[in-house]
Formats: C-alpha cells, sequence, structure tokens
C-alpha cells in the first residue's frame, strides 16, 4: 500500500503502476519488470477514470493475497471474465484477499480524495505564487498558467493557453525587432532538457515590455521531457533602482572630476599669480633698497611695478570668483537633485504652450519660428518636466544659426511603452562628442557666446532620472540639433 | 641649459588666458625669449596651422612648437592632437599636452595618439616652474623641423 502513499495523484499513480508493472494481463497475470510473473485474479482496466483504477485496487488485493499466501506460481485463474475466483484459492486466503482488497478499495477511496486535495492545494499554491507560472509542451505551446502570470501579461488565460509562448510575449527585442525563436531560451531547455535562468525581455498584451527575470526548469513524464515549466517576475522596480544607482555612480564621479578639475583650474591661477605677487614685491624691495638710485629713479620703477601687480591681482579675483561660481553651482545642482516630486499625469500640449509662451519674447528676439505638434500624454512632476522643456527650448533658441531663420519644432509619439518627445532646431549643430559633452556638468559649448552655468541640460538630465525618463541628443554640425526626452507613458 | 633656437615659434593653445600668461612667464623666467603665440581653443590653433581661416596663420618654413591644453571650448586638444598626427606635414610638429589633469587614462591615450611629452599644471608654483624648466629644457634640445620645409 505504500506505494498509493507516495504518489499524489490518479494519474500520476497510474504511470507509477505502469513503471512497477508491465503490463496486465486479462486473464489475471502481473507481470513485473524484474524477476517472475505473479499469479493474479485481476481485470485489466481502461487507462483512465476510477472503474478501471477500482480494478486495479481488487487485482492489487488478490496480488497481496496470494503473494502472502506463498503464491501458487503455475496456478492458472478460470476464465471469471478478469474477476477472482474463489474456487482458486482457499477460502481463508480468498477472505485474506477480499479484507485487503476491500482495505485496497478504502485507500483508493481516499487516495482519489486525497488526490482532489493535492490538486487543490497545488492550484491554490500555484495562484498565490507571486511569480508568473507557465507549463510549455513540447511544441512551445502553453499547457497551463497562474493568474500571477497572466497579470504580467495582461492576459485572459485563453490567450495565452493553448498559443506558443514565443509568439505571444516574447516576439520582440527591446528595439522592437523580432527575437528568432531559435534564440529562444524555451527552445533550448525544450531541446536539451536542461535547467536556465536570466534575465529577457516579455512583452505584455498593450504592446509595454518589461524586463523579466526567469528560470526553466523541463517537464519530465516518466523520465521522458514533455515540455518545460517558465517561473518569472518582473524586475523593472529592480531594473529602476540599479539603473539610478549606476546614473549617481557616474554623476558622483562627474562632481569628482568638477572638483579635482574645474575647481583645480582657478586653483592654479591663484596659486600662479600670487607667487607672481610676491616675485613683484622682490622687485619693489630691491628697488627701494638699491644704492646709487635717486628718489625719482626709486619711484618710477616701483610705478612701473604696478601693471604688473594689477595684473596678477586680477587673475587672482578672477580665479577665486570662478571657485565661487563652480562651488555654488555644485550646491545647486546637489540641492535641485533633493528637491521632492510630485509624479502625476501630465497634459503635454498644455504644458508645450505654457513653455512656448514663456519663451515668447527669446523667440521674438531669436527671429525663430517655433512649431509644436500633438504631443502624447506623460507621468512626471509638472514643474521639473516643464524646467527641462524650458531648457531644452531655451539652448535651441541660443544655438541658432545667425545664417538662417531659426525653426525649431516640438513633436511627440508614443514608442516602446514610453511617451517621447523631441525638441528640433535648424541651429549651429553638434559633433557626435559634444552630444554627450552637453549634460556633462560646467560643460558649455562656447563659453564666450552664450550666457549659461553650465547646469541646464545636467539638471535636466538628472531631473528626467528620477522621474524614469531619459534625455539625449542627436546632431549634425551646421545642419541642426534634436533633443530627445522620454517619459513613462501615462496609463 | 642649451640655447633654444630663437626662430621657433612657441604655440600656446589654451582657453584659460591666465595659464596662458603664467606659462609665456614662466618660459621668459627660463629665460627662453622665444616669439610666443595665444590660442584660445582648439578651433583657433586649427585654423591658424591648417589656414582654415581667415586672419593668422602658419607661415611654410617657419618651425613651431605646440603647448596644448586638454580641456577647451569649440575643440578640445585630443581632437587638435588627432588632426595634427594625422597630418603628413605637420605631424613632425613637436606637441606637449599641458594640462591640470593627470588622469592616467588621458595621458596614455595622448601618448598613443603621439605627444611628445605631457606636463600635469600643477598647483604647487616650485614644482610648475620646474615642469616649465624642463619643457624649456626639452625644447631646447629637440630637432624643430621646418614644417612645410623638405626635410
Amino acid at each position: 500500500m505504500a506505494i498509493f502513499g507516495v504518489f499524489h495523484g490518479m494519474e500520476k499513480v497510474f504511470h507509477a503502476m505502469e513503471k512497477v508493472f508491465h503490463s496486465m494481463e486479462q486473464k489475471g497475470r502481473i507481470l513485473p519488470r524484474r524477476g517472475k510473473s505473479f499469479p493474479c485474479y485481476g481485470k485489466s482496466f481502461p487507462r483512465r477514470g476510477s472503474s478501471g483504477f477500482l480494478g486495479m485496487a481488487v487485482a492489487l488485493g488478490w496480488l497481496a493475497c496470494a503473494g502472502g499466501a506463498g503464491a501458487q506460481e503455475n496456478c492458472e485463474p478460470p476464465d471469471t471474465g478478469g474477476w477472482p475466483s474463489r474456487q482458486c484459492v482457499p477460502k481463508a486466503v480468498g477472505l485474506g484477499g477480499a479484507l485487503v482488497a476491500v482495505a485496497a478499495l478504502g485507500v483508493a477511496s481516499s487516495m482519489a480524495a486525497r488526490a482532489r486535495r493535492g490538486r487543490q492545494r497545488l492550484e491554490l499554491l500555484l495562484e498565490a505564487m507571486e511569480e508568473g507560472v507557465v507549463g510549455i509542451g513540447p511544441d512551445d505551446v502553453c499547457i497551463f498558467c497562474n493568474r500571477a502570470a497572466l497579470g504580467m501579461l495582461g492576459l485572459r488565460e485563453e490567450e495565452l493557453v493553448g498559443r506558443r509562448q514565443h509568439d505571444v510575449f516574447h516576439s520582440r527585442r527591446e528595439d522592437g525587432s523580432p527575437y528568432p525563436w531559435e534564440e529562444c531560451p524555451v527552445r533550448a531547455t525544450l531541446l536539451d532538457g536542461e535547467r536556465r535562468n536570466g534575465e529577457d525581455l516579455f512583452w505584455r498584451s498593450n504592446g509595454e515590455s518589461f524586463p523579466a527575470s526567469y528560470a526553466l526548469s523541463p517537464l519530465l513524464d516518466g523520465g521522458r521531457r514533455a515540455g518545460a515549466v517558465l517561473v518569472f517576475c518582473e524586475v523593472t522596480a529592480r531594473k529602476r533602482a540599479e539603473n539610478l544607482l549606476a546614473a549617481k555612480n557616474k554623476e558622483m564621479e562627474r562632481v569628482v572630476y568638477v572638483a579635482s578639475h574645474d575647481l583645480r583650474t582657478p586653483l592654479v591661477n591663484v596659486d600662479g599669480y600670487g607667487r607672481e605677487l610676491g616675485y613683484v614685491v622682490e622687485d619693489i624691495g630691491r628697488a627701494l633698497d638699491a644704492e646709487g638710485l635717486g628718489e625719482a629713479e626709486r619711484l618710477a620703477r616701483v610705478r612701473a611695478a604696478l601693471p604688473e601687480m594689477e595684473e596678477s591681482l586680477k587673475r587672482v579675483r578672477a580665479g577665486t570668483k570662478q571657485m565661487d561660481t563652480l562651488l555654488k553651482g555644485l550646491l545647486d545642482y546637489s540641492r535641485r537633485g533633493r528637491s521632492a516630486m510630485q509624479i502625476g499625469a501630465l497634459d503635454m500640449d498644455a504644458l508645450a504652450a505654457r513653455v512656448v509662451a514663456a519663451m515668447e519674447y527669446q523667440i521674438r528676439e531669436a527671429g525663430a519660428r517655433v512649431r509644436v505638434g500633438r504631443l502624447p500624454p506623460c507621468r512626471g512632476d509638472e514643474s521639473q518636466v516643464e524646467g527641462v522643456f524650458l531648457n531644452v527650448l531655451g539652448n535651441a533658441l541660443k544655438y541658432l544659426d545667425p545664417s538662417r531663420p531659426g525653426e525649431i519644432e516640438i513633436g511627440g509619439e508614443e514608442a516602446y511603452g514610453q511617451s517621447s518627445y523631441w525638441v528640433r532646431d535648424n541651429g549651429v549643430g553638434m559633433t557626435p562628442e559634444q552630444c554627450e559633452k552637453v549634460f556633462e556638468l560646467f560643460y558649455r559649448a562656447e563659453p564666450g557666446r552664450t550666457d549659461g552655468d553650465g547646469l541646464g541640460l545636467p539638471s535636466a538630465r538628472q531631473a528626467l532620472g528620477r522621474m524614469g525618463g531619459e534625455i539625449w541628443a542627436e546632431s549634425t554640425p551646421g545642419q541642426g540639433s534634436r533633443f530627445h526626452v522620454a517619459l513613462p507613458r501615462d496609463r | 641649459m642649451g640655447a633654444m633656437n630663437e626662430e621657433v615659434v612657441i604655440l600656446v593653445a589654451d582657453d584659460d588666458e591666465g595659464h596662458a600668461g603664467l606659462i609665456r612667464r614662466n618660459l621668459e623666467r627660463s629665460g627662453i625669449v622665444n616669439p610666443i603665440v595665444h590660442f584660445g581653443d582648439g578651433q583657433a590653433a586649427l585654423d591658424f596651422l591648417f589656414g582654415l581661416a581667415e586672419g593668422a596663420r602658419r607661415e611654410p618654413g617657419k618651425a613651431y612648437v605646440l603647448l596644448l591644453d586638454i580641456r577647451m571650448p569649440r575643440v578640445d586638444g585630443i581632437e587638435v592632437l588627432r588632426r595634427i598626427k594625422g597630418d603628413a606635414e605637420l605631424r613632425r610638429m613637436p606637441v606637449v599636452m599641458v594640462t591640470t589633469t593627470d588622469d592616467p587614462r588621458e595621458v596614455a591615450y595622448c601618448h598613443e595618439l603621439g605627444c611628445n611629452s605631457y606636463v600635469t599644471k600643477p598647483v604647487e608654483y616650485e614644482a610648475f616652474v620646474n615642469a616649465i624648466r624642463q619643457l624649456g629644457l626639452f625644447l631646447s634640445i629637440v630637432q624643430v623641423p621646418r614644417v612645410g620645409a623638405e626635410a
């Protein structure tokens, strides 16, 4: 009976029995995989269903009884249509066998109940799991799934079960290009039966994607590969935190660089011209102490040193002022990075209209034309996003090419689960290196030409990073630039 | 200290006028009296060297040495160095990087591109003078080719 205890479901027991006994003959002979055959007065049974199982229990009862009584090896059971015949065995043995059979029947029925409970528990467990679970057949078709999987993928059960998982939620890469089935990890596990885990991009039914951490295990059926189980969870929150951390580290590096280089530049001047002043003071001292010089000549020498002293003092003062500006900027940047944000749905058409209205004076001064297309809504902090667009539009106006009328276009679209916007101009443009450098703290393309603290675009990038967005630039020197701003879509 | 060929023109590309002034003052204090030409950024240096714009440009047959800062607006020193070393004629002109950055990666990169020397602008004035002196020594012993003349 122990054999019943170790298995949890009818199907499993059934298959387990098939493992133990090669087959069961109509006339009651059980052929074990190993050793001699047992005489048996049982009935063969249909492969599925409770009646067949009952027959099995009875057969086992007889088997136990016959085996326990020393088994009459060569006893050919009479043809009773498969049911036990009392004639073949002594009464006592027959009674014992019947009892065992009844016991077996009891076990069988409690087995069935346990199987039901087991299945229920299994279902509860699957439903309670936060991880998505998808059972996949050898042909990549989904056999079953749990609620978490459907929730994350935004699907109904009938939209997943019976379909190929690769087509349903694994068909594209991050850039939208096709994800070839030949490279699918599910395919690999279906082929080699190996466990796999990693991270991949899954797609929701609404066209959004999310990074998922997954584990793949082979589904084994009696040692034979029958598919795979995919367990996954969304890592968006974690990924976002990782990206934020990476951005913060880069920012830190940048701050250290600024401190070491940009602050050092004025320091070289303060120190250098301080020493120059020292030399002049020595010169003046020598002139005053020089023997054989008339008063007028002494005065002339001292006076001659004045321009050099003035020059040096000017440089020292300029250096300290530069350091002060840099330190104030650093402090300001750090303060902006810590201000509280209120994330909400943003009407970008209205926001862009406000930005253009606020820049009206500068637009007229530059003689530029600004066109604004329809913009999709997004999620973000209103004043921060407004600040970003003010900054980008301000830059576009600052770096227009004086040799042609300024054309600026603000546009947007929804793509890859994000709302993305652009500000395109026909200004002087930038080299590819400058496209990245403009986001560095205190970088300024042409310090003489325009005013600015070198904080605008770095602050924009910082603010967007905190809102789960991005900003980057593309440009062709002499033709114009295009700044891209991406923000989470408003659902 | 060997005497420097007085015909050699010293070109200084540095966006910080103060730094350029310190370089000039210290070269003079070290006894170097060669003419010095200053450029406010990399583009101005390229304009002069390659004759890209109106205004002063290098004279064929004259010898030049370039003291080059890295961080400059418009075109940075790395790009200027790359352009010079990529030019069949100009590549023989000695280029000395004079910069506040002592980032080993940047130093290695400049050497890879073919700069002749690399001097970090030190905050310590004595060290700065020493660096410039060494530079003066360097300038005096390098056989400066006449750019534009057949070697």
